[in-house]
């Protein structure tokens, strides 16, 4: 796969995890304007789970983009990944109670993190004569580090909120 | 112990009119310091200077702070009142130019027994059973009628009235208007009339003798009749929803970013076209939520019993925010003190020092949210109804009155019905079983309010008087009936 490829498939499945969290949003917070509910906690909980979808998704995907095209495609790929969810994470942040401090917080970690996945995936992709082994192991590592996000996402939710 | 409150609220006063020979400030609470939980008092700020300076006063009492900017000549001496809500402790800093800044407390006493305000020129006290008394003077009353939400029953002589200043005068006119329990002993005929003829509740509770001791057995006797509950929000909840309109804007928003970021995805291979594309649309929407006005919208809801020559109201200015940050509300200068809605809810009131009248509001506004200021008052009316009920299910309604009515909409068994408008003693008959279910979130808030096997007459109100309400306004008068017992 071209690095334009790669991009598209990130930005594609940042456009799926975005739309399904903006669908969910709106939709409690349609429920809670008409119960005369608490809108800010339904922001809340919008972007909780919208940081840890991507921050589930993303090592996989950078991990076997920089197995299979190297650092720099990789890194454009999951950038495209993580910002596709911003036009919903600018309006569920003015919807909902979090520090802005914290919100910036939780972006950097996914674009850092988009960074250092990139780079170890280059990493794995030079340090395997095999490409389709690269892939294989930069996939396993991702979905370790996807379920060890998953599993502590409790723990990491607290520290972001 | 509540010895050494009023020891501790002694020292707090007397440190707070000796702060500065140059700059004296004082800050007094209405009923001496005696307040409830969960009600409002009023904190009385008294500004002197031998020299012309500027700054501000910021008084703090739970979640709620008031902020008056002061410019003051030398030799000026500025006087204004605050209504706050009732702390154990309401905090003040007062700020001047070139003075150090000054902090104070002010501990209030708040009881949990009903209050009985007596004031009595000879400084005599009085007992009523149940209720915690204690002893004002004259300037303990609040200039404010909010303040009387402090006191449960107030006892006052004729000479404490005549000594009392004419903005607490109109105080205590509107707490009697608000249906508040008064009794006056030996007061002059002409107050007595004054006060009497502006009673709410067809003045059932406002009494007057000649005595302490027969005005508290007058008191005591008007225990018998329930207090006036006033229209709440979970009343009116059909009519105070809050403004859904950023909604389907942001739906719209949302769904234009994801089919330009689709259509980004279909028609080009660009990298840099394809980064790009999601930062403009974020900005695109930081732009909107930015340039969003937030709408504002008022409800009034006024009711009175029927024949009764002074209505209750109670006011929402409901204002929705369109983003995160601050959303200030204009005060409303048509109405009464302004309050924030919800006590749990920080908010500052900017308060003009000269008319010692809050101006605006400012709360932390969000994206759906939306944020209320509260008014209460009573204005004059005549709505004289009287309904009789008649065989086969139908009644009579006839207007008492000596002025005509517009059409209204009439309440009864559950449903609703229109009501022609009627002249001075004329009447209609109406069936009952014709009433329909309510068309609108009025209808239904009158069906909230009618009395149980009673009825309810609904008229839509103009505002006239509140000449800078929100072109979303709406108001109403009801008129609830009790049925035949």
């Amino acid at each position: 796969m071209s690095e334009a490829v790669h991009t598209r498939l990130g930005l594609l499945t940042g456009l799926l995890v975005a739309a399904t969290a903006a669908t969910w949003w709106l939709g409690a917070t349609r429920l809670s304007l008409v119960q005369a509910g608490s809108t800010d906690a339904v922001a809340g909980s919008a972007l909780v789970g919208l940081w840890l979808a991507r921050a589930a998704l993303l090592p996989p995907f950078a991990l076997r983009a920089g197995a299979a095209q190297g650092a720099r495609a990789a890194l454009v790929a999951a950038l495209a990944f993580v910002i596709a969810a911003w036009p919903v994470v600018l309006p569920a942040a003015h919807a909902s109670t979090m520090p802005a401090s914290r919100l910036l917080l939780a972006e950097a970690l996914l674009l850092g993190g988009s960074a250092l996945l990139a780079a170890v995936g280059a990493g794995l992709r030079s340090l395997f004569r095999s490409i389709d082994d690269a892939l294989a192991i930069a996939t396993m590592l991702g979905i370790a580090i996807a379920v060890a996000t998953w599993t502590w996402g409790g723990a990491w939710t607290r520290t972001l909120s | 112990m509540r010895a050494l409150r009023s020891a501790v609220f002694a020292l707090a006063l007397c440190g707070a009119a000796t702060a500065d020979a140059a700059a004296q400030v004082e800050l007094t609470p209405a009923w001496g310091g005696w307040s409830r939980p969960d009600r409002v008092t009023e904190i009385a700020v008294r500004v002197q200077t031998d020299s012309a300076t500027r700054g501000a006063v910021e008084v703090l009492s739970g979640k709620q702070s008031l902020r008056a900017a002061l410019e003051l000549a030398a030799g000026d001496s500025r006087r204004f009142d605050l209504t706050v809500p009732a702390a154990a402790t309401v905090e003040a800093a007062i700020a001047l130019e070139g003075r150090p800044r000054d902090e104070r407390a002010i501990a209030l006493s708040l009881s949990e027994s009903p209050l009985l305000a007596v004031a009595l020129a000879d400084g005599g006290g009085a007992q009523l059973t149940g209720f915690h008394a204690v002893t004002v003077g004259a300037n303990d009353l609040p200039r404010g009628v909010a303040a009387y939400a402090s006191v449960d029953a107030v006892v006052i002589d004729g000479t404490t009235l005549r000594a009392l200043e004419p903005t607490q005068l109109v105080a205590l006119i509107g707490h009697a208007a608000a249906c508040g329990r008064l009794a006056l002993v030996a007061p002059a005929p002409d107050a007595q009339r004054l006060l009497e003829g502006s009673a709410g509740c067809g003045a059932r509770t406002l009494v007057s003798a000649d005595s302490p001791q027969a005005a508290i057995e007058s008191l005591a006797a008007t225990l018998a009749n329930p207090a006036t509950t006033p229209a709440s929000t979970a009343d009116l909840s059909s009519l105070l929803r809050p403004e859904t309109s950023a909604w389907p804007r942001m739906v719209a928003a949302l769904a234009a970013t994801f089919a330009i970021m689709s259509l980004a995805l279909l028609l080009t291979a660009s990298t840099r076209v394809l980064l790009i594309v999601p930062l403009l649309a974020t900005l695109a929407i930081g732009l909107l939520l930015r340039t969003g006005e937030p709408r504002t919208r008022l409800v009034v809801w006024a009711e009175a019993a029927p024949a009764v020559r002074v209505a209750q109201y109670r006011a929402w200015q409901q204002v929705a925010g369109t983003a995160r940050g601050d959303l200030g509300v204009p005060v409303l200068a048509g109405l009464g003190q302004p309050q924030a809605c919800d006590a749990q809810r920080p908010v500052q009131f900017e308060v003009d020092a000269a008319r010692g009248r809050p101006t605006g509001a400012l709360f932390a506004g969000r994206l759906f949210d939306t944020v209320a200021v509260c008014y209460s008052g009573n204005f004059p009316v005549m709505r004289a109804v009287r309904v009789t009920p008649l065989a086969g299910g139908a009644v009579e309604i006839r207007n008492d009155g000596a002025l005509a009515w517009p059409a209204a909409s009439f309440v009864a068994t559950g449903g609703v019905q229109p009501l022609p408008a009627l002249g001075p003693d004329m009447t209609v008959t109406l069936q009952t079983s014709d009433g329909q279910p309510p068309q609108d979130a009025a209808q239904r808030a009158a069906l909230t309010r009618t009395p149980y096997g009673g009825y309810a007459v609904l008229w839509p109100l103009a505002l006239d008087t509140v000449t800078d309400a929100p072109v979303a306004s709406a108001a109403w008068l009801l008129v609830p009936i009790e049925g035949p017992t």
